[in-house]
């Protein structure tokens, strides 16, 4: 919070009547923000010994995975909240396009959610804390560079390259453009990504 | 023991494909909202009838630098143009590795050039009015370009931002300091209670 508020801070004293270079910078911050606030959620619950208690109450699987999602994505939000009254300075003094900073929203909406569910993979994959804000750490920022690799291959393999990382998908939300594709880019991961982690915890029960 | 209605593998295996045919579809048949006020992303009705009326292919063939900040720009409006017709494609080439091909099409410096059949158009001002004069050279079409917008215009009702130095103050002792302060003195109180 206190990073961010300089970042608006500064952003609003250089005459900018937007929130894109806040929604840049803590789209940035979320890549070691979020594995912090995921790693316990599997872990912690292998290393009390309820792990297994929990799977055996009268649920599904992946009500379970999808009830950690939860859990981490509420406290997301929560943590996001406060942002709301930089839009209240923006009205005050300026006269900012509101429908460019919701959309901003809803972009760091869906990249939380895509780092929160590579966080609970992470921590549904790894025996340890460390090990799992590691793992979550490093995939997370694999997926973000991932487009870079892009110019080096040409064609079709470029262009998947570039549409698998999160970047240009969270740039046109907070640029203010809301694309169909990227509304499916991250539904469709966060999705998968718990799907897998559902199919990883049923394995780990079956074992 | 938890109710285990699994997915099997291969209910599992279906689900992924189902996801990437869903991106696929979703990539090629793209629908998307220009929210900005001014409506920057969006291209000029100009662009939209030069590309409307477009017959034949037109392969747009880009020499820039993967950092350049010009080919960013261009993707932009390629994209959009994309968007609009299927007879445009479009293909980044880094002008060091293909400087042969940029001599072929007689490309002085970095810069895009348009092909149709045996028409081809240079630009190299990354703006609407180049890309869309372009357009229209190649295909033979009509265009006044008078009426070309050269940049988006800014609402002029809307005055930019100008903060006195009790305003950036009290922004600033706000956002760094009380509501911080305010979000570590919930997280304490919640540590109380559940000590």
């Amino acid at each position: 919070m206190f990073i961010t508020g300089l970042v608006f801070s500064f952003t609003i004293t250089s005459g900018e009547d937007s929130l894109v270079s806040v929604f840049g910078f803590a789209g940035a911050m979320l890549m070691l923000f979020i594995p912090l606030l995921t790693t316990p959620l599997v872990v912690r619950e292998s290393q009390q010994g309820t792990l297994e208690l929990l799977m055996t109450a009268p649920v599904y699987v992946w009500e379970i995975v999808i009830g950690k999602f939860i859990a981490a994505f509420s406290f997301f939000v929560f943590m996001l909240s406060p942002t709301v009254v930089y839009l209240w300075f923006l009205s005050h003094f300026g006269q900012p396009d509101l429908p460019v900073i919701l959309s901003g929203y809803l972009g760091m909406l869906f990249l939380g959610g895509l780092f929160i569910s590579i966080g609970v993979l992470a921590s549904a994959l790894c025996s340890g804390q460390l090990m799992a804000a590691i793992v979550s750490i490093t995939v997370i920022t694999a997926f973000w560079l991932i487009g870079r690799f892009s110019f080096v291959f040409t064609g079709i393999v470029g262009a998947i390259l570039l549409y698998l990382s999160p970047q240009p998908h969270f740039f046109d939300f907070i640029g203010g453009v809301v694309k169909l594709s990227n509304v499916m880019y991250f539904f469709s991961l966060i999705i998968g990504i718990l799907l897998i982690t559902s199919h990883i915890l049923e394995m780990r029960l079956w074992r | 023991m938890a109710q285990n209605k699994s997915s099997g593998p291969l209910k599992f295996f279906f689900l992924i494909i189902l996801i990437i045919l869903l991106n696929v579809v979703s990539f090629r048949y793209n629908q998307w909202y220009d929210l900005t006020r001014a409506r920057a992303h969006s291209l000029s009705p100009h662009t939209i009838d030069a590309l409307n009326k477009l017959k034949e292919p037109v392969q747009i063939l880009c020499f820039f630098r993967a950092d350049d900040n010009r080919w960013e720009k261009a993707k932009s409006y390629l994209e959009r143009m994309q968007s609009y017709s299927n007879l445009v494609t479009y293909q980044l080439y880094d002008p060091d590795i293909k400087f042969d091909l940029m001599q072929a099409y007689d490309l002085q410096q970095y810069g895009m050039i348009f092909i149709s059949g045996s028409n081809t158009y240079s630009v190299y001002d990354i703006d609407e009015p180049s890309i869309t004069l372009a357009l229209t050279k190649i295909a033979h079409q009509k265009l006044d370009t008078s009426e070309l917008i050269s940049e988006v215009v800014a609402d002029p009702s809307v005055k930019p931002l100008n903060l006195n130095f009790l305003q950036v103050s009290f922004v600033l002792f706000m956002s760094v300091i009380v509501i911080p302060l305010i979000f570590v003195a919930i997280g304490l109180v919640v540590w109380w209670q559940r000590r």
